[in-house]
C-alpha cells in the first residue's frame, strides 16, 4: 500500500476522474436528435390554424391533414432510428422517455380517432396529455424547463375548459411555445452544447 | 499517515477504463459505437475488452445483423462495482486536490 501520491500522479489521476465523467456521459448522452420534432408538430398545428382561422377550407379536414402528415413524418423518423440504433446503444432513460412518448401519443391518436369529443373536452385532453408527457420527460431528465413547459400544459388545460373563444389563441400559444420555441431550444442549445 | 488504496489495475488502463465508463451509462453498446468513441483501433479495442471479459467485468455478446457480424458489450454487477470502486480509490487518494478543483 501506497502512503503518499506525488504531484505527477494527483495529475494523472485527476485525468482518470475526468475520463469517467466524460465517458459516463458519452453513454448517457442519446445518438439520435429529436428537438426537431417539437418545432415540426407546433409550425403544423400553427398552419393549421392560420389555415382555418382564414376560412380557406373545411377546418375539420385541415386539422386532420396538418396533424396526420405531422403524425405519418414522426412514426417514419421514429421507425428509421429505430432500425438504425438496433443493438447499437441503449440507455435506460432513451428507453422510458421514448416509451412516455409512445403511450401518451398513441392515446391522443386513439382519442381523436374515435371521435365523440366536442371541442373543448378534446382539446382540454389533448393540452393535459402532452402536459403530462412533459412533465414526465422533464421528471426524468431533471430539466426544470421542461417540467414549466408541461405544466404550462396543464394551464392550458384549465383555461380551455373555462372559455371557449379562447380556442384559438390558447393553441396558438401552446404550439408557438411548447412546440416551436421549445423546440428550436433544443435543437439550437441543448443538442448543439 | 492512513494507508492508501491501490488502484484495480484490470480498471486503471484508460482504454478499459473508457469503455467501462461508456458501459455503465448505457445499458449495452456495440464494439463499432465504443470504438468511434474511445478513439481506439480494432485490434487495441479488442485486446482490452477481452481483458474486462476474462475479468468478469464485461459481457460480451457475438451475433449477426444480416451477414456482419455484431458485437454487443454491457457492463456486469461485477464490472459496475469494480468501476465504483475504482472512483471511490481515486477519490481517496486524490484527498484534497480533488475537492480543491471540484473534479
Amino acid at each position: 500500500m501506497k502512503e503518499t501520491v506525488s504531484e505527477d500522479e494527483t495529475g494523472e489521476l485527476a485525468r482518470r476522474i475526468e475520463l469517467v465523467e466524460t465517458m459516463i456521459s458519452e453513454g448517457r448522452r442519446s445518438t439520435e436528435r429529436w428537438g426537431w420534432l417539437f418545432v415540426l408538430w407546433g409550425v403544423g398545428q400553427l398552419v393549421a390554424l392560420g389555415w382555418s382561422q382564414y376560412g380557406l377550407g373545411s377546418s375539420e379536414l385541415i386539422w386532420h391533414v396538418a396533424l396526420g402528415a405531422c403524425g405519418v413524418v414522426t412514426l417514419g423518423w421514429a421507425l428509421w432510428v429505430g432500425l438504425r440504433q438496433r443493438g447499437r446503444k441503449e440507455t435506460l432513460v432513451g428507453r422510458a422517455l421514448g416509451a412516455v412518448w409512445w403511450a401518451i401519443g398513441s392515446t391522443l391518436f386513439l382519442i381523436v380517432s374515435l371521435g365523440g369529443l366536442a371541442e373543448a373536452p378534446l382539446l382540454g385532453t389533448a393540452f393535459a396529455l402532452v402536459g403530462a408527457a412533459n412533465l414526465i420527460s422533464g421528471v426524468i431528465l431533471s430539466w426544470r424547463l421542461q417540467i414549466v413547459v408541461g405544466l404550462a400544459y396543464w394551464g392550458a388545460t384549465v383555461v380551455a375548459s373555462l372559455s371557449s373563444s379562447a380556442h384559438p389563441w390558447l393553441i396558438g400559444v401552446t404550439a408557438a411555445g411548447g412546440g416551436v420555441a421549445f423546440g428550436l431550444y433544443i435543437v439550437l442549445v441543448k443538442e448543439r452544447g | 499517515v492512513a494507508e492508501l488504496p491501490e488502484l484495480d489495475p484490470v480498471v486503471h488502463a484508460p482504454v478499459r477504463l473508457a469503455i467501462l465508463s461508456i458501459l455503465a451509462g448505457a445499458e449495452e453498446a456495440e464494439f463499432t459505437y465504443l470504438r468511434d468513441k474511445i478513439g481506439a483501433s480494432d485490434g487495441n479495442l479488442s485486446v482490452h475488452l477481452s481483458k474486462l471479459e476474462a475479468a468478469g467485468y464485461i459481457a460480451i455478446q457475438k451475433s449477426y445483423a444480416g451477414k456482419k457480424p455484431l458485437t454487443r458489450c454491457r457492463a456486469t454487477e461485477e464490472g459496475r462495482a469494480a468501476l465504483a470502486e475504482y472512483v471511490k480509490s481515486l477519490k481517496r487518494l486524490l484527498g484534497k486536490e480533488l475537492t480543491k478543483k471540484r473534479y
